[in-house]
């Protein structure tokens, strides 16, 4: 599978935009320093770490020059299982943060409560994600983030 | 801890293969090479239990071009009893127990609840995991992972410690009540 054989199914074609990229990792960023306060549930904690990857993967997703498809559900999925292409993250992490976006899906609608195991996984992924995409960046598109 | 499981002590790892992939997934039917590959046991073998289990009235087979599609057979006298064996025994639950075997040292307590343990699930059903230890998430998740693929099923762990799982307890939680209240699939350990 590569990117150009998702377009039109989850994905279409965008001109890379600084401003915009920039935006979303400055975001994750304050998602993240968020992530670590520890007044609020762990359920908050949980959705702003969370928060930050989708806007990681969303920046990675970007700066490869494809944004996904407005008409199409599933954007998170697309936006985490695209990773392995956009910044070549190893498919166990993948495995992982998918795993993450279906926790996020279970207790929103349930309103179990989101245990310690979940949020400190959801937190350290946001974090080495942050590091990864950038590291990507600075790597392959210096130019997105000058 | 048991060195035979009921499962083992009634059918052939053959028998539960076959009949865990097609009990498991009811509305669906499988075509031989399917059915061997997925059970990664003999050709010979597998196709001489289905031919068994066709003749018994177990498993209805049907013919589409030069393949044969087999799947199980809810007109069968023993269909509900059957169905509830295999998710007792060696179904899902035993698929899952095995994929946690590496982790077992750090597992209290491991079940299925929800849809999955009641059998009020469909085939897409979502399997819902309850884990009370000190295991990681995300090696819980890699874990899983082959298990979800040889079911076609998503596995959704909740991994509570064993500390949060006793808070819980004690102030009476709804969610932890409702779960404790309903049918549940022993996978690993015992209750706490």
């Amino acid at each position: 599978m590569s990117l150009e054989n998702l377009l039109g199914i989850s994905l279409e074609k965008i001109d890379p935009d600084v401003s915009v990229i920039k935006r979303l990792l400055a975001a994750a960023e304050r998602n993240i320093v968020d992530a670590h306060v520890m007044e609020i549930s762990s359920e908050n904690r949980f959705d702003v770490a969370y928060k930050a990857i989708m806007q990681l993967a969303n920046a990675a997703l970007q700066a490869n020059g494809y944004r996904t498809l407005t008409s199409k559900p599933g954007h998170h999925r697309t936006m985490i299982q695209t990773l392995g292409l956009t910044i070549g993250l190893d498919n166990q992490t993948v495995i992982v943060l998918d795993a993450l976006r279906k926790q996020r899906n279970v207790a929103d609608y349930s309103g179990d409560i989101v245990p310690a195991s979940a949020v400190s996984e959801c937190v350290n992924h946001a974090e080495s994600l942050l590091h990864d995409v950038n590291a990507w960046l600075n790597q392959n598109r210096p130019e997105l983030i000058k | 801890m048991l060195t035979t499981t009921i499962g083992d002590a009634l059918f052939t790892k053959t028998q539960q293969r076959v009949l865990g992939l097609l009990f498991g997934r009811p509305n669906e039917s499988f075509y031989t090479n399917d059915i061997v590959r997925r059970a990664d046991m003999g050709r010979g073998t597998v196709r001489r239990e289905l031919a068994r289990m066709v003749a018994a009235g177990l498993l209805v087979v049907r013919k589409e071009g030069n393949l044969q599609y087999y799947q199980a057979n809810p007109e069968c006298p023993i269909y509900m009893e059957l169905s509830g064996i295999i998710r007792k025994t060696f179904g899902i639950a035993d698929m899952v127990r095995v994929a946690l075997e590496p982790l077992a040292r750090h597992i209290r307590w491991s079940f299925i609840f929800g849809s999955v343990a009641d059998g009020r699930e469909n085939s897409g059903s979502d399997i819902d995991l309850m884990v009370i230890g000190d295991v990681d998430f995300g090696d819980l998740v890699k874990a899983l992972y082959p298990a979800q693929e040889k079911l076609g099923r998503e596995i959704n762990p909740k991994i509570y410690s064993r500390k949060e799982w006793m808070q819980m307890l004690k102030k009476k939680d709804a969610f932890v009540k409702d779960v404790l209240a309903k049918p549940r699939l022993n996978v690993l350990g015992e209750a706490i």
